[in-house]
């Protein structure tokens, strides 16, 4: 059998076997082993199944991702972002749709230190779409901002997502994450920008409420209970950007603060450690499964000569770094109606690697051009998870359609996010090129 | 009939969960506690990295494998099956359980080979030049692997027996109780 056949049927086996529901990790592993069996005989096959699993899980860059997640679990069990929503409703609520704006914000930050786009987004449901609902805002505008801004929380730092990509793609991984955050803040802000307009354009979208004035004492009691975050993001941002930090040191000196915080400001409990102990574990070890499945791929693909064979037509016909760029986004695009971001980034990873390199692509600037682009596709119909997601915290009160119309605003931003950062590589890489 | 068994796997996997956030707890103080050490006193906590790759990172990356199955956590693509009735349904889902368990069983074995070759040699890594001894971690790895395949075998047992039966279950729930006695959900 040749090897193109292999391919092919091994790729037409995945479909089947995750479209009747096995686990991610499962399948790619099966695909993998049977792929490696036909090529090179079912001592290879094994010797992989043998040694890979530890060897993938026992590095230290990895053991990045377990902090960041418990950190990020104790930060949201322990309510240390609700007074966020609260305080930028108030800093913000003058400018032209105020609220959806400190939606907005408040949404970058609890993303950033939740590491987490469901949270963010359920949360957001639940405190911030309801009040401008009840102020008579376009529910399109008002589910749209709280769905998409949680999509921000896998490219500013600490986000998990970069940290597997990182080890994949071998790249540094305290610079890939430090390279996130001028992408983020950017997309925060087009987000921002493009809510006022549209509210300036149309104020019938956004009804002004009159917002109290306040005293600096009152000011000051806003921050109280949100100083937290600052300094947690803080901590892990300069920790790394300094160098005097790894990604995991800073994410266990981030875990403990969030520990030590939220016993300042009273909202510990043994209950909230328990809770946040068991989310953070299971998702490692839900990752790692994905992950142990997408080194397996690796080896499968490489040992088939696919990626070699892609990578020499992309030198062959001397392919643009833009043309290859578009092509990654409709496949993107595609493979977000049915997998998860974690899924296609590792599925799609052994191929497009050995293109990179051929093409001569920086791998911190593709890197998070990847990463904006899977988190698209949580917003992108039929899927769009986060959609879902909301839809499911808001029930009856607005229809499916209105918020993935909602939606389509924040995309048209992310249109001109990803042009300004593919044509100007330098936001991307601006920050990175002072670290060491 | 597999009340006793089950209690077993889910009491060894709820077990094997809280090893795993126990890890998780530690090395987070662990990690923390070599940056304090080395910003006050300018040096490491010997043998930091070794320990939390090897044991840690292997303990937080395995250990709740089980757990994470006895809850259908595991990452799946469900609009397929999202839409369909429920016994037609169950059926794809037996059969995703069928070939999670026979992989986890391969998986479980060559983790076994693996683990018994780095014990009969004593595998170790060098801390400064110091051997640290590191084969024990190897069995983690297969005592994790035990614990999810012993939820997907009886999880496919039960799943069998309610699709025999004629009722109705979620995978999620096969673990919970006596299957598919109280669901209350027809197609």
């Amino acid at each position: 059998m040749s090897f193109a056949a292999i391919g092919f049927i091994g790729l037409f086996t995945l479909v089947v076997m995750l479209a009747i529901r096995v686990p991610v990790g499962i399948a790619l592993s099966v695909v993998s082993l049977i792929g490696i069996t036909l090529v090179r005989g079912p001592a290879a096959a094994f010797g992989a199944l043998r040694s890979l699993p530890y060897d993938f899980a026992a590095v230290w860059t990895l053991s990045a991702i377990p902090m960041f997640l418990l950190a990020g679990a104790i930060v949201s069990n322990a309510g240390l972002t609700t007074g966020l929503f609260r305080a930028m409703r108030v800093w913000l609520g003058w400018l032209p749709g105020g609220v959806a704006v400190a939606t907005n914000f408040a949404g970058a930050g609890f993303a950033a230190a939740s590491g987490s786009s469901i949270a963010t987004t359920a949360t957001l449901g639940r405190i911030a779409v309801p009040e401008m609902l009840d102020n008579k805002y376009d529910p399109g505008l008002a589910t749209g901002v709280a769905s998409a801004v949680g999509t921000l929380g896998a490219v500013i730092p600490p986000s998990i997502i970069i940290v597997l990509y990182a080890v994949f793609a071998q790249a540094p991984v305290g610079q890939v994450l430090i390279a996130g955050i001028l992408p983020g803040l950017l997309t925060a802000f087009c987000y921002a920008g493009m809510i006022i307009i549209r509210c300036k354009l149309k104020p019938e979208l956004a009804p002004r409420i009159p917002s109290p004035k306040l005293s600096l004492r009152e000011h000051l009691q806003l921050f109280v209970p949100i100083w937290p975050l600052p300094l947690l993001v803080l901590c892990i941002v300069g920790g790394i950007y300094s160098g005097l930090m790894t990604a995991t040191e800073a994410g266990a000196v981030g875990a403990v603060l969030a520990i030590l915080t939220s016993m300042l400001q009273f909202r510990f409990s043994f209950a909230m450690l328990k809770k946040s102990l068991f989310e953070a574990a299971e998702t490692t070890a839900g990752l790692l499964m994905i992950a142990v499945g997408a080194i397996l791929f690796t080896r499968f693909l490489a040992l088939s000569g696919v990626p070699t064979a892609l990578s020499d037509i992309i030198v062959a016909y001397g392919t643009s770094t833009l043309s290859i760029v578009l092509l990654i986004a409709v496949v993107y695009l595609f493979l977000g109606c049915f997998l998860d971001p974690i899924g296609i980034m590792l599925l799609t990873l052994p191929v497009l690697l050995p293109v990179f390199d051929a093409a001569d692509i920086s791998l911190i600037w593709i890197g998070i051009l990847l990463v904006k682009l899977v988190e698209i596709g949580m917003l992108t119909p039929p899927v769009g998870l986060n959609v879902f997601i909301m839809k499911g915290v808001i029930g009856d009160r607005v229809p499916l359609t209105t918020i993935f119309r909602g939606v389509g605003w924040f995309l048209v931003a992310e249109i001109v996010v990803m042009t300004l950062l593919i044509a100007f590589p330098q936001i991307t890489l601006f920050l990175p090129s002072y670290m060491n | 009939m597999t009340r006793l068994p089950a209690l077993a796997a889910s009491t060894f996997a709820k077990l094997l969960a809280y090893l795993s956030c126990l890890a998780l707890l530690v090395m987070a103080l662990h990690v923390t506690a070599d940056v304090v050490w080395r910003a006050l006193f300018n040096t490491p906590i010997l043998g930091t990295l070794e320990i939390g790759t090897h044991y840690y990172m292997i303990a937080v990356s395995f250990l709740a494998l089980g757990y994470v199955q006895m809850k259908d956590g595991h990452v799946a693509v469900e609009f397929v099956v999202h839409s369909m009735r429920m016994r037609p349904r169950m059926v794809l889902e037996f059969f995703a359980l069928l070939i999670t368990f026979v992989f986890s069983l391969y998986y479980l074995y060559y983790s076994w080979v693996s683990a018994m070759q780095k014990t009969r040699i004593g595998e170790y890594v060098l801390v400064h030049s110091e051997p640290m001894t590191i084969w024990p971690s190897r069995w983690i790895l297969v005592v994790g692997v035990f614990g999810f395949s012993f939820i997907l075998l009886i999880q496919l047992f039960r799943l069998a027996r309610t699709l025999w039966q004629g009722r109705v279950v979620r995978v999620a729930e096969l673990m919970a109780t006596e299957a598919g006695t109280n669901t209350g959900e027809r197609d």
